[in-house]
């Protein structure tokens, strides 16, 4: 799948692609506004994660253009800009989602895999991962053997898991997308470590192998072939 | 700066400018009527004196008029107040002209003042020494009549002064009141600025006009430094993404070393502390800059219920029991700041609190109380709003999140308090 990265800061459009492009994704880049407005009339992208703040003008324009040539590409804006009336103007726009800066990789590979599969019309609603059948719509968890049943938290986790595959995610990177901001608290580490628990053992008992490793010190792995 | 003086310097009586001047303009008014009470009973006396004198001289002309023409000393009727006397002279004549002296009345019993005019007379080649003289009875009743005046003008100048004082200065003084109450309720944070009363007196125009500057220096001021943070804030936030983000793909990395993925481990977390202090230093600008628009009434209850759900697995995993008593009311608030709020609130209480500890969340109309168990020690009140705060030092803390409250809570007219009973630290928000 084809993705435009607009971001004007070389480093972290560079961070970004690598990071998508471990998750198979392939990754066009464009550094400032002239060149990412000649590439989103020409190009053809599965998502565009698109910086508000560029040289030659604002992404906001990006996103107006992008809609008056009735492009229907899904938008992901990033914006060190975390105020409250860009995130509503770009939503307004029509961008699909928006992550402030700083923010983990593993969480922009989320967010992009969610809007991807939200725009993807032959009504797929399911994630494939190996063994395992996720189902969007009604979050459910399937294997050959019949339904996983997961809490809430853990099949966010496995989503999160299945939009990572691989990739190591930290428990930092894991609290934040499971809790979002409150989840400031120093024993939460545990949490996670129990929902992990809980979440391998579910699996392997649905006959799955021992997909999640910990990596040390660090976090956890998804492991798939 | 009243209390700083008065701080300062307690022997310092603090009153009124206007009882200050009247302390020394009430003596000086005072002794200014003595004296012109004295000086008019003397200037009085005096032309009274001169015109008694002039009676004299007119008498002493007739006489001698009638002595030349009738050779003879006249006949002196005694029904006026003036007295003539003829005494044959056989020296030289002693004290001819003016003077005063007592004259005994015999109709009245009375020794009274009186002038008297001495001048020789040559009637028929004989010598007389002529005495005239008129009582000076009106300058007594002048003199009492003098001090009655003055008497009378100081009481009603006193009247005077203090019905003006009462009625007319506080009028007059009331811009300058209305002034300081304008200064005292000013904010560097407020968005309006202070109205000052237009006043046609020119000191008062002085004031409000310095007052005016001051007011603009310190709100342009403010502004400059808080757009100096915010912009600091989002200057951080670009590089602070570069980093995050080289970290997470050196995560990635297969063959680190275990020292390597130690080091590394320290930096990731440091850096992900690094990126929410700076959020949440970014949100206390915005909430500063009222960058959040009120949405008007929210029923908070429904709120309170799902935040409960979202905390609820943090709450098992250290088994925290929860006791609510919810009832449905509205907030007028902004809906995105309600969240923040209640999430600041909600960790509070779950990371202070002891394992297996209690959180008491009650709503009724108007207040909302969240109570946890905790330790036995009071946090400090004067200091627990303030930014970077930490009672227990705590790592994974940074100290905002009460300030955060406090910040919402002022932009909501939200009143917050904290109490600590018995190992129980409650926050009371009303409103």
């Amino acid at each position: 799948m084809n993705l435009l990265i607009v971001e004007d800061e070389p480093e972290l459009s560079h961070s970004i692609a690598t990071y998508l492009f471990q998750n198979k994704f392939t990754c066009d880049t464009a550094l400032d506004f002239s060149s990412a407005n000649s590439k989103i009339s020409t190009g053809q992208y599965s998502c565009i994660i698109l910086d508000l703040s560029l040289p030659g003008g604002s992404g906001l324009e990006l996103l107006r253009r992008l809609k008056s040539i009735n492009k229907t590409e899904g938008v992901l804006i990033i914006s060190a800009k975390n105020s409250l009336d860009d995130k509503i103007e770009g939503l307004e726009l029509g961008a699909d989602d928006y992550l402030t800066k700083p923010f983990h990789l593993a969480e922009l590979s989320a967010r992009v895999n969610a809007i991807i599969r939200r725009k993807s019309f032959d009504g797929n609603n399911t994630v494939i991962l190996d063994k395992l059948i996720i189902n969007i719509a009604d979050k459910t968890v399937a294997t050959e053997n019949g339904n996983v049943e997961l809490t809430r938290k853990e099949y966010e986790l496995l989503l999160y898991f299945a939009s990572n595959k691989n990739r190591v995610l930290t428990k930092e990177s894991i609290i934040d997308h499971l809790w979002g901001n409150h989840a400031n608290m120093s024993d939460t580490y545990d949490i996670i470590y129990s929902h992990i628990k809980n979440l391998r053992k579910k699996l392997m008992e649905s006959g799955c192998p021992d997909y999640i490793k910990a990596v040390y010190g660090m976090g956890y792995k998804f492991m798939v072939a | 700066m009243v209390w700083g003086i008065n701080l300062w310097l307690p022997e310092v009586v603090i009153m009124k400018l206007i009882n200050r001047y009247n302390r020394y303009l009430l003596p000086a008014l005072i002794v200014l009527f003595i004296i012109s009470t004295i000086s008019s009973y003397y200037l009085i006396k005096g032309v009274l004196q001169n015109e008694l004198d002039e009676i004299l001289l007119r008498s002493k002309g007739r006489i001698e008029n009638y002595v030349a023409v009738n050779h003879a000393a006249p006949v002196i009727s005694s029904f006026d107040d003036q007295k003539v006397i003829f005494e044959k002279l056989t020296g030289a004549i002693k004290d001819s002209g003016f003077s005063s002296a007592t004259q005994f009345i015999p109709e009245q019993n009375k020794e009274h003042l009186s002038r008297r005019l001495v001048f020789p007379l040559q009637i028929n080649n004989e010598q007389y020494k002529v005495t005239i003289s008129e009582p000076l009875e009106g300058t007594r009743h002048l003199t009492i009549l003098i001090v009655k005046i003055a008497i009378v003008t100081i009481f009603i100048t006193l009247l005077l002064l203090i019905i003006i004082n009462r009625r007319v200065l506080s009028k007059i003084w009331q811009p300058f009141y209305q002034s300081l109450e304008a200064i005292k309720t000013f904010h560097v944070n407020e968005q309006q600025h202070p109205q000052f009363p237009d006043s046609p007196i020119n000191e008062f125009k002085l004031m409000n006009s310095h007052f005016n500057m001051a007011a603009k220096n310190a709100v342009r001021d403010y502004r400059n430094l808080k757009e100096f943070s915010e912009n600091a804030s989002h200057e951080i936030q670009t590089p602070l993404a570069i980093i995050h983000s080289k970290l997470d793909l050196m995560v990635q990395q297969e063959n680190l070393s275990e020292k390597q993925s130690e080091l590394l481990r320290s930096v990731y977390a440091s850096v992900n502390k690094l990126s929410k202090l700076q959020q949440s230093l970014l949100l206390i600008t915005k909430i500063d800059n009222r960058q959040f628009q009120n949405n008007g009434a929210i029923e908070i209850g429904q709120e309170i219920k799902n935040k409960i759900e979202q905390f609820q697995d943090l709450w098992q995993g250290r088994g925290i029991t929860i006791h609510t008593q919810i009832e449905t009311t509205v907030l007028h608030i902004n809906k995105e700041l309600l969240d923040i709020l209640l999430d600041n609130l909600f960790a509070n209480a779950t990371r202070h609190n002891i394992t297996n500890g209690i959180i008491n969340i009650k709503l009724t109309e108007g207040l909302l109380e969240i109570s946890n168990t905790g330790t036995d020690q009071p946090l400090d009140t004067e200091r627990i709003f303030k930014r970077f705060y930490k009672g227990i030092p705590n790592g994974d803390n940074n100290g905002l999140g009460l300030s955060i409250i406090k910040q919402i809570a002022e932009v909501s007219a939200i009143t917050v308090n904290y109490s600590y009973q018995k190992e129980w630290h409650s926050f009371r928000l009303s409103w």
